[in-house]
């Protein structure tokens, strides 16, 4: 050993706290080295000066060995219940971090949850759209759109501020014909609204092509006439509900078997006449001059 | 106590009279008729629009329009069409106003009160009241609407175009086209021409019962939600006849002689029944639902050396698909399936009629018999 020994080293050898051939180590290097001899001199006096200084708490009792092993116990019980703690932690912890695990993007991983997202989006804007136009309140348009103009020769008549337009044609399949040209495309997963809620549900709220401009044009007549409502005459407005109860009577029947028959043109046309005959009814009363003063 | 009991009893007695007679002479003394003329054409166009009152229009001679009433404050009769004030006027509107009504009211249609017209034979007119009646005769077009009121019409000689929202309308003896509407009210037309082969015959209503009788129109068209269909009188040659009904029956009283095409279109377990003997031409059926073993009746027996008797009770006849053809007598034919087409030709078939009943009956009535 030809290097100097350091301070901890040599005051470990004055400890006695060297295994035995390192105490033999030190001990020939303490013989040959008058550095480390003279470092190894001045810490005994050090120590001797510090045991001299600390005698009186040396020699002071120590805990008995019963006690030691009572705080031992305790010791040991504190720390079993930190490591139960712990160990909930972790299990914790160990969860949460596989959970994150889920969210780490990879780009196989994004796009999977970003095609997930557009299905559930797409299921969501389907059940609100089927919610929102189950009894539906339907939007305003043209004022009987569907009814057909007349064929028939001009009429001499005066014109004046309440001119009435004829609406009637000649042929009722010709009605129908007309009506036809002015259908709106068919629209998917929409719903309808017949005169009878149970309709509704026997009807799988699905309309039939053509339906939706005959729906549309009878809201439009309906709030033109519920606006009327309150200042029309009570014998007119009882007889409009009367009429208004008889149409939609027939056209929940005829609706039901135009679904019911679906290969039926028929029925079909049955069906699109009771809705004339309803466009009829209320552009009779919309025209009418029923106010009462 | 008896005198006072007298004088009280002679007093209550008194003065339900007083007040009547009150009320009558205060009557009579505002009911002071006004009375308004105008120089016209004899193919003038006269327009009128009261809110109550019963309008009754006739026409004359004279070239002239005349206007009266007894219940309004005041007539005026103007001429509508600017520019020629000077000759006979061609389009006259007749205002009324009432008695409290200032100069700014009149052309409205507030006016309440009965109202006379006298107008050239060939005036159109168009007429417009509330609850009130029209009554027009004689007079060229006539347009007229009553929300409650009821129309009667005699002797137009071009055409007629009535609607009502709940009451009857009847047409008689006249000529052109005729277009009638009505919501409830029962639609009536009694001897009608057409001027020509384009003028058609139009009725219609939701739950007013439509009767026409001894319609010469060659097209004529039919159609009401929930009344019922009454039609009389001959066939015209090549006419087209188009009955629509949803709930209702339709009832045609023919002469022995009509000869017709007959195309029906009727639902399951519906009727038509024919006192004409009907060659029927069955379509293929609408497959919605399984065919039924059928015990079709025996059709007629071929001609025989001795004639066989014909059956005075109409036959029942389950139509059967498979057989095209069936040549029956006076039948009863009913239906299988859903909602089925029945062609069938009496005679030479010259006249077309087109039924579509969606739950009534179909009676082809011999009026001969």
């Amino acid at each position: 050993m030809k290097e100097c020994l350091q301070e901890e080293v040599l005051q470990s050898y004055l400890d006695g706290e060297l295994h035995e051939r390192r105490m033999e180590q030190v001990t020939s290097h303490l013989a040959s080295c008058v550095i480390c001899g003279n470092l190894a001199r001045q810490l005994e006096q050090e120590n001797s000066l510090v045991t001299a200084a600390l005698a009186a708490e040396f020699e002071a009792a120590v805990p008995s060995e019963r006690l030691r092993q009572r705080l031992d116990a305790a010791i040991t019980a504190n720390r079993l219940e930190t490591a139960t703690g712990n160990a909930t932690a972790a299990n914790a912890r160990n969860w949460l971090s596989s959970l994150s695990d889920l969210f780490t993007f990879r780009p196989q991983r994004a796009l999977a949850y970003a095609s997930l997202l557009i299905v559930v989006g797409f299921g969501v804007i389907m059940a609100m759209m089927r919610w929102q136009t189950a009894p539906t309140p339907l939007t305003n348009s043209t004022i009987a759109t569907v009814t057909p103009a007349t064929n028939q020769a001009a009429v001499t008549a005066p014109s004046s501020s309440g001119a009435i337009q004829p609406t009637e044609t000649a042929e009722t399949s010709r009605t129908i014909a007309t009506v036809r040209k002015n259908r709106r495309p068919p629209s998917n997963g929409v719903s309808a609204t017949p005169a009878h809620r149970q309709d509704v549900a026997a009807n799988h709220v699905k309309l039939l092509p053509g339906e939706r401009s005959y729906l549309q044009t009878i809201a439009q007549l309906d709030s033109s006439i519920k606006s009327e409502k309150s200042r029309m005459k009570p014998d007119v407005q009882a007889e409009y509900q009367r009429n208004l109860a008889f149409v939609d009577r027939t056209l929940a029947v005829a609706r039901t078997a135009a679904k019911s028959n679906p290969n039926d043109p028929d029925a079909t046309e049955f069906m699109f006449s009771a809705y004339q005959s309803k466009v009829d009814l209320l552009n009779t009363v919309a025209e009418a001059r029923v106010i009462d003063k | 106590m008896k005198f006072k009991l007298v004088i009280i009893s002679f007093i209550l007695i008194l003065l339900p009279t007083g007040f009547a007679f009150a009320d009558g002479h205060r009557a009579g003394a505002g009911t002071q008729k006004i009375e308004k003329s105008i120089a016209a054409e004899p193919t003038v166009a006269v327009s009128l629009c009261v809110d109550s009152g019963d309008v009754t229009v006739r026409g004359w001679d004279k070239n002239e329009v005349f206007a009266r009433s007894s219940e309004v404050g005041q007539i005026e009769l103007k001429r509508a069409d600017a520019g020629m004030q000077s000759g006979s006027a061609a389009k006259v509107l007749v205002w009324l106003a009432d008695k409290n009504e200032g100069w700014e009211e009149k052309g409205g249609c507030h006016a309440f009160g009965d109202v006379q017209l006298m107008v050239p034979r060939g005036a159109s007119l168009y007429l417009q009241t509330g609850d009130g009646t029209i009554d027009v005769g004689d007079v060229a077009s006539i347009f007229a609407r009553s929300e409650t009121g009821d129309i009667s019409i005699q002797k137009a000689s071009r055409s007629v175009e009535a609607v009502s929202f709940s009451g009857e309308i009847s047409v008689e003896n006249s000529k052109g086209r005729v277009a009638l509407k009505s919501v409830s009210g029962v639609v009536s037309a009694t001897n009608l021409r057409p001027n020509d082969q384009n003028d058609c015959f139009e009725a219609s209503t939701i739950s007013g019962d439509i009767r026409l009788d001894q319609l010469s129109h060659q097209q004529v068209s039919v159609k009401t939600a929930n009344g019922k269909i009454d039609v009389s009188g001959p066939l015209a040659f090549q006419g087209r006849y188009t009955f629509n009904t949803t709930s209702s029956d339709v009832t045609l009283s023919l002469p022995a002689n009509a000869s017709f095409r007959l195309n029906a279109r009727v639902a399951r377990d519906r009727e038509l029944t024919s006192d004409f003997p009907l060659t029927l031409t069955i379509e293929d059926p609408v497959p919605v639902i399984a065919r039924k073993p059928v015990t079709a009746r025996p059709s007629a027996p071929e001609p025989q050396p001795a004639p066989a008797p014909q059956p005075k009770e109409p036959v029942v006849v389950m139509v059967d698909p498979q057989e095209k053809t069936i040549k029956v007598k006076p039948v009863i034919v009913k239906t299988l399936y859903s909602l089925r087409r029945i062609n069938a030709v009496h005679g030479s078939g010259d006249a077309l009629i087109t039924i579509a009943s969606f739950s009534g009956t179909i009676h082809l009535i011999d009026s001969g018999n």
